[in-house]
């Protein structure tokens, strides 16, 4: 193919070119006298979307609407942090019912107790941040004048793998430390998982309240769950039954002594007494079991290592709100992507289209000048 | 700075119409296309920009679109596409352009509308061979092969006419 600077029509045509040139027509005069009218009539109006450039119109509409995509974002992020609780200031009081389970029917004493006493007053920082709430123990004292199970649970986090074992022995410590005893651990932890421990912990009932402020600081509670049981009425009534019991085997004692009991009554009065003082042993039993139920409280210790990237700690309500709003652009991002990825195909298609679009117009264009 | 719609306009107005009339080989046509390729080119001058090259490629761009429109019209109508070719062929016979010889004239109204558009493009507006290609949408060296066949036909055209 011929380059452009290597033909010289103007020499190789020479005659044709100046003779074409020579007699190059000018534009009549009637389209001359049409076109200085045209000139001179005053622009037409042009439609108000029109009067702007598309790139004019571009490089004001893409920063804006990037700006309200950032202001939506910043006040989406702050409605967020804004509906947590974790907007209580510290030293807020809020009230906050813990969650309460009566395991068994409650005695009136105990319900007055319940009633009696207002809604657990929680006071401290709660991190919504947080994958889980964090809060104060409940400060729900056992009642010293009656005998009652106490079952508490408490669901710590702990920062790390090192903090896991370290609450765990701190725990067991501090069990043994107020007379208690350690009735079972479950410890587990792996490198890339989450540890956790499970810790049944007995402690003497009179100090489980000063225990439970002690487990409280292992870690930040996550869930707590107390339980109480009144054991009062049972063991009353089992003194009651006990005294029965030794009335009867006494009674039966002393009828036993009558050496004129025929044979066959006294067999059937030492069946009798055998009975008794098996009623009574199991009866004594069951108290010493209530009593000692009553006297230890089980506590449920359940500590968690957080995962490595959600312990991400935003302090102050800019931060939370700057952390909201980064999580919802990236949200956003992604969901760019996911987008870009489902009409990337169809965009190259249209762009395949349009290119052979605007080929098969040049080349109609050019039939339609070959036929002309 | 943006140049004046009027100044341009007169300026280039002859270019246009020249154009035009090598294109459609009739002057009352290239005459009512001229019109209509202003008319289009002052709706449209905002949109001109000087640092992209000269006013007259610009609007001889203008004015092929409106005569491809027109002649995509034309085809649709028969009516019309048979009236234009009779019109056509009363405008050779009443003289294409005043000056040409009969050899040219007859052999330029041999040629296709192409080859004649390529001609007054870099002949006569002695456009540059960008220019033009960017506005014939194609490559400056099929624009200069166009070109040299074009001109060759229309040579081999002249003295076939003057042999006959």
């Amino acid at each position: 193919m011929p380059s452009p600077d290597l033909i010289d029509f103007d020499r190789r045509f020479e005659q044709i070119v100046r003779e074409l040139r020579a007699s190059a027509p000018p534009a009549p005069e009637s389209v001359r006298a049409r076109l200085r009218e045209l000139a001179s009539a005053p622009a037409p109006e042009r439609p108000l979307l029109r009067r702007f450039g598309g790139r004019r119109v571009a490089l004001v509409l893409v920063p804006v609407c990037l700006l309200g995509l950032v202001a939506g974002a910043l006040v989406a992020g702050r409605g967020g942090d804004g509906g947590r609780p974790s907007a209580v200031s510290p030293g807020a009081k809020q009230p906050l019912t813990a969650r309460r389970e009566w395991s068994g029917a409650a005695t009136a004493t105990q319900q007055a107790f319940d009633l009696a006493k207002p809604p657990l007053a929680l006071g401290g920082t709660v991190h919504g941040s947080a994958p889980g709430k964090t809060f104060a123990p409940a400060t729900l004292p056992p009642d010293r004048g009656r005998l009652q199970h106490y079952d508490v649970s408490l669901s710590l986090r702990v920062r790390d793998q090192d903090a896991l074992s370290k609450a765990t022995n701190d725990a067991m410590q501090i069990a043994r430390g107020f007379g208690g005893f350690v009735a079972g651990v479950e410890y587990s932890s792996a490198e890339t998982t989450r540890g956790d421990a499970l810790l049944t912990l007995r402690v003497p009932i009179g100090k489980v309240d000063q225990a439970i402020a002690r487990f409280s600081k292992l870690g930040k509670i996550r869930e707590q769950h107390v339980s109480i049981q009144d054991l009062q009425a049972t063991v009353n009534a089992q003194n009651r039954a006990i005294l029965d019991t030794r009335k009867s085997i006494a009674t039966l004692q002393e009828k036993l002594l009558d050496g004129s009991l025929p044979a066959a009554r006294r067999l059937e009065l030492q069946h009798q007494l055998a009975a008794q003082q098996s009623r009574l042993k199991a009866l004594l039993g069951s108290r010493g079991s209530a009593v000692r139920e009553g006297r230890l409280a089980t506590v449920s210790l359940g500590f968690t290592t957080a995962k490595r990237q959600a312990v991400v700690h935003h302090t102050g309500r800019i931060g939370r709100a700057a952390h909201h709003a980064v999580t919802l652009l990236a949200r956003i991002g992604a969901g760019a992507v996911y987008v870009a990825i489902l009409l990337g195909p169809l965009v190259a298609l249209g762009l395949v289209l349009l290119v052979i679009g605007r080929a098969w117009r040049r080349r109609g264009e050019s039939r339609l000048l070959a036929r002309a | 700075m943006r140049p004046d719609f009027g100044e341009v306009a007169e300026a280039s107005l002859d270019g246009v119409y020249r154009y035009l009339l090598y294109l459609t080989h009739d002057a009352s046509l290239a005459e009512d296309l001229t019109g209509e390729t202003f008319e289009r080119a002052l709706r449209s001058w905002r949109r001109y920009d000087p640092r992209r090259g000269e006013p007259i490629g610009w609007l001889c761009r203008i004015a092929r679109s409106v005569a491809l429109d027109r002649f995509r019209a034309d085809e649709r109508r028969r009516a019309r596409e048979r009236r234009y070719a009779a019109g056509a062929g009363d405008a050779t016979e009443a003289r294409f352009v005043e000056g040409l010889s009969p050899e040219l004239e007859r052999a330029l109204a041999g040629l296709s509308a192409a080859d004649r558009e390529v001609i007054v493009l870099r002949v006569i507006l002695e456009l540059e061979a960008a220019e033009t290609a960017r506005l014939l949408g194609i490559s400056p060296t099929a624009c200069t092969t166009r070109l040299n066949r074009a001109l060759q036909r229309l040579e081999e055209r002249m003295e076939s006419n003057a042999l006959a």
